[in-house]
């Protein structure tokens, strides 16, 4: 079972601060340089869901690769999934984060070159662009199903699958409860959040063992790492999106009353609590 | 005959009232340890012996009738105020302990702007002072990482250090004077004069003494002007660690004062500086008057410049990074989530060395985590705080708690680790505790430490604390397994 996780290396939005974010809008420009980079968070659980169905494979069913389309920030990510058991490594270069429609072109054009995989996992949404779209246009330039937010996955029994048709167990949320289906594959599916699926860490020695693994670095389809990029998805009928104009913060604050004295509790039950708790 | 848990609680209430006197079971078990338990903290696993009481003390006579009590009864007192240590100095090593919580002393007396010295009680948080004298224009020039967590007391306590101590120095060389009450009941004052010549420096047997002495109710620290808009930041990328300790040398020896001086190795850049680039990691900040820090900043660049394999990086880098240096509640909450989440733990420990030393030490302690530590997944760290005669290290390391009990945790992985660090440290000449203390976790090595020193620790120990109620395990152990050291 050929499985692609795609994942994207971001800025950690916990260390950006209201001034960065208001510089950044001003000079329309989200890198970042100077704070330190993480897997986007549901890219992250992507890649755990990939490592248990691997996990639970005693057969070498499993063949996991990983892709980023980014810029060299990735590979230090790319080689912790070295260290954790990834058979395959691969960066399309891009050197700013790229438009999700050119990431979903990169995505596709790589499936078509690597693939076909029978299993392509990555996350709803990257946290800085959040537009939820790149599975779902990857879905449609692959004309693969797209299923979205499983919460788990499991390998089925191999007297389930034969050589024409491969199957897998996807656990999801729904409106009446968890569903549990067996779905055939080829499959995209996409990762929201998913609480307990924070990526392993790799041990030193993982890592030792590991270091020479090659990372395979590919160039972008030209038609689209050039600066003429916004003409072709305009050509392809596929709008920009939503774009940023300005950044204002909220002000928050938190509003306090003191209450002193012996009848504090009656006075602050009179004027907050009273009809509000039996 | 020693006194029940319901005798001391009773006792407690008599002198402070039944408010002040905490029982809450959660409480009292969240009070037995500190953040050197952190994997047994996280899974609220305890380990310790669970206190009798926190009491909250108002004031100086409620310390002091606290004090007596406790040592008239043979009862343990652990003193505490922004209950962030982590070395072990808060764990409650004895049964029925009472933890005595100075946090709701809490009044700045006074800021003399003319004697540049602000006077607080010991639950001032560092953080709220600093802010209000900044306001002013002012600044302690203290500022620990744990900054938002801190209170004034504790940071005597444990001889803490800030970031900026190159140039402002650490809390030793700040503490003006200051209130302190000692087991008997004793209530002493040393006065606030800028420097004296009567006998030996009797602030040094309050500085450090991890609440195994006294307890500090009051304290007077130094004042400077605050001049942000003068600072300046430089930062570059070396190839050798080796060569950015010589780096960092060069700067001390040839004069200079930057307020920050640090030195990154590579697996520890990597966590910091996305742009670092497999290298190792200098930087520096100029504080105080323009044309001082603008002489500080040419001299440091042309020295560093000078070294082998360094490349400079943009300044405006360096300065984003500082904006997100503190920990803070947040921070602790999230770390906690994630060692839940992964079982991967990280922790730091901090050492010092003359020049000649310290990447010996480095390097070989390094060498000995990455062979004899199972499951680790990074073992790293920095320079921060740089003397002229050579500087501290702070190790930075992580390990996934693989195949054992939560309380297992402690001696397979953390007692390990230090091991190590005392043992190389002390092999090769160095101190095993900057700036943490000594605790209760690497007490256990205060013979190596102190070597035939030792005796005037002792003599203190026994003179001011003769029952032995003030902390008991911190400094000197209770117990100590002489062959096996670590484990305990």
């Amino acid at each position: 079972m050929k499985i692609l996780v795609c994942f994207k290396t971001v800025a950690d939005a916990d260390r950006i601060s209201q001034q960065d974010w208001q510089e950044a809008a001003a000079a329309d420009d989200y890198e970042f340089p100077h704070v330190p980079t993480i897997i986007d968070p549901l890219g992250e659980s992507a890649l755990e869901l990939a490592l248990r169905l691997k996990d639970q494979d005693e057969d070498g069913r499993v063949h996991l690769t990983a892709l980023s389309v980014g810029n060299k920030k990735c590979e230090k990510d790319l080689r912790t999934l070295a260290a954790l058991g990834f058979n395959e490594l691969y960066r399309v270069h891009s050197d700013t984060t790229p438009h999700p429609v050119v990431a979903s072109y990169a995505i596709a054009s790589f499936c078509r070159n690597h693939g076909p995989y029978d299993l392509i996992l990555m996350g709803d949404k990257s946290p800085e662009v959040g537009s939820g779209k790149t599975p779902l246009i990857v879905s449609e330039l692959l004309t693969r199903p797209c299923m979205i937010e499983i919460d788990a996955l499991s390998l089925v029994d191999e007297d389930e699958d034969t050589a024409e048709e491969l199957h897998i167990h996807v656990e999801r949320g729904g409106d009446y409860g968890i569903i549990n289906e067996t779905l055939r594959l080829p499959l995209i599916a996409t990762v929201g959040d998913v609480p307990g699926t924070l990526l392993r860490v790799p041990t030193l020695k993982q890592r030792n063992a590991t270091k020479d693994v090659q990372i395979h670095m590919e160039q972008m389809d030209h038609t689209l790492s050039g600066s003429d990029w916004k003409e072709h998805i305009t050509d392809q009928g596929l709008a920009r999106g939503v774009i940023l104009k300005s950044l204002t913060p909220v002000h928050q604050e938190r509003d306090v009353k003191v209450y002193t004295g012996e009848d504090a509790t009656e006075r602050v039950y009179e004027d907050f609590l009273k009809g509000k708790v039996e | 005959m020693s006194l029940t848990r319901k005798q001391i609680v009773k006792g407690m209430q008599d002198i402070l009232g039944n408010e002040r006197v905490i029982t809450d079971e959660q409480v009292l078990k969240e009070s037995s340890n500190d953040r050197y338990r952190k994997f047994e903290q996280v899974h609220e696993v305890f380990t310790q012996p669970i206190p009798a009481a926190v009491v909250y003390v108002n004031s100086t006579e409620e310390v002091a009738a606290v004090l007596k009590f406790a040592n008239d009864n043979d009862i343990n007192v652990v003193p505490r105020t922004g209950h962030s240590a982590i070395e072990g100095g808060l764990e409650t090593a004895r049964e029925n302990s009472v933890v005595i919580d100075g946090s709701q002393m809490n009044k700045v007396i006074e800021v003399n702007e003319e004697n540049m010295q602000v006077t607080c009680q010991c639950g001032v948080p560092l953080q709220s002072l600093d802010d209000m004298l900044r306001e002013r224009g002012l600044t302690t020039g203290h500022s620990p990482q744990s900054k938002p967590l801190t209170q004034m007391g504790g940071l005597v306590a444990t001889r803490s250090i800030g970031q900026f101590s190159t140039l402002y120095g650490g809390i030793e060389d700040m503490l003006v004077g200051c209130e302190v009450v000692f087991p008997n009941g004793e209530i002493c004052r040393i006065k606030n004069v800028p420097r004296r010549s009567v006998g030996p420096d009797i602030r040094h047997i309050v500085l450090g003494n991890e609440g195994a002495l006294c307890f500090i109710t009051e304290v007077t620290v130094k004042l400077f002007k605050y001049q942000p808009e003068n600072n300046i930041f430089l930062g570059y990328k070396i190839k050798e660690m080796e060569d950015g300790f010589k780096a960092l040398r060069e700067v001390m020896v040839e004069g200079f004062k930057p307020s920050v001086a640090r030195l990154y190795d590579l697996q520890d850049a990597e966590m910091n500086f996305p742009w670092a680039d497999g290298e190792n990691v200098l930087l520096f900040m100029a504080e105080g008057p323009a044309g001082i820090t603008k002489a500080t900043a040419e001299g440091i660049d042309a020295i560093v410049k000078a070294m082998p394999g360094v490349t400079p990086v943009d300044p405006k880098l360096i300065e984003k990074w500082f904006d997100h240096l503190n920990w803070g509640p947040e921070q602790i909450a999230e770390e906690a989530e994630e060692i839940k989440a992964t079982d991967n733990i990280g922790i730091t420990t901090e050492i010092s060395g003359c020049w000649d030393c310290i990447y010996k030490i480095y390097a070989s302690v390094v060498e000995r985590i990455t062979n004899e530590v199972p499951d680790l997944t990074m073992i790293g760290g920095h320079s921060s705080h740089s003397y002229m005669n050579g500087t501290n290290m702070y190790f930075v390391y992580y390990y996934n708690v693989v195949d054992c009990k939560v309380e297992d945790e402690i001696n397979k992985y953390h007692n390990l680790i230090n091991r190590i660090i005392c043992e190389e440290t002390i092999r090769f000449g160095g101190s095993i505790a900057h700036h943490h203390g000594l605790g209760k976790a690497r007490a256990h090595y205060v013979w190596e430490e102190y070597g035939s020193s030792f005796y005037m620790l002792e003599t203190l120990k026994k003179a001011f604390d003769p029952k032995g109620v003030m902390n008991m395990g911190t400094l000197i152990p209770i117990k100590h397994n002489k062959d096996n050291p670590w484990i305990f």
